[in-house]
């Protein structure tokens, strides 16, 4: 049963992030799409150091590792 | 591309498809090789790390060619992806500190039996290639 529950609260969560980025797609939307959300982590920088794109791409590359090498 | 002429901005057209399907052409047989190597091999394991590696580092210290400056405040609206979200983290999270059994899956857990399957795993690993595409050029 909690498979269950648990499959469903995630299939949910993935629906809302579907309709939220269709959405923000729309002509009159009053929110950022997904890729506005990763611009605006990607452009933070402290000092001359890409904090955002070395996070943002580290959390990229360990995705790939995590599902295709283990 | 900025130059705020029209010609400019229809010569960018062809270069755009140019660098796609270069980018296509080199993502593809990629994808089509990792397919097949299967999770926990060391070949898997040099591959992912090696692309990516590469791919992170050719991300890192690229610069795009945007003109903006680093915006300070997030886009209006953007807490409204808060709440999906956090539940998509919070379950994940849950599920892993319960040990990701069948009873309580991780996503991993969920998206193994899929990944087996050689044309799902060669999908997926474009989609993880594309998805450094789309990141990099922001």
């Amino acid at each position: 049963m909690t498979r269950v529950l648990t499959i469903a609260a995630f299939l949910a969560a993935l629906a809302c992030l579907a309709i939220l980025e269709w959405r923000a797609r729309r002509p009159d939307a009053d929110l950022p799409t997904f890729g506005d959300l990763c611009g605006h982590v990607l452009s933070y920088r402290v000092g001359r150091l890409p904090v955002g794109r070395i996070a943002l791409l580290g959390f990229w590359w360990w995705v790939g590792w995590h599902f295709f090498a283990r | 591309m900025e130059a705020g002429d029209g010609s400019s901005v229809t010569a960018a057209a062809p270069a755009d498809t140019r660098t796609r399907l270069l980018v296509a052409g080199a993502f593809v047989p990629i994808a089509l090789v990792a397919g097949g190597l299967p999770s926990f091999s060391l070949a898997a394991n040099l591959l992912v790390l090696g692309v990516g590696g590469a791919l992170f580092w050719a991300g890192v210290t690229y610069r795009p060619l945007t003109g903006r400056s680093p915006a300070r405040r997030w886009p209006k609206g953007s807490t409204r992806w808060l709440l999906p979200a956090g539940v998509l983290a919070g379950m994940e999270a849950v599920s892993f500190v319960l040990g990701s059994t069948p009873e309580h899956p991780t996503l991993s857990l969920l998206a193994d039996p899929w990944l087996e399957r050689y044309p799902v795993r060669a999908a997926g690993f474009l989609g993880w290639l594309l998805a450094f595409w789309g990141l990099v050029r922001r």
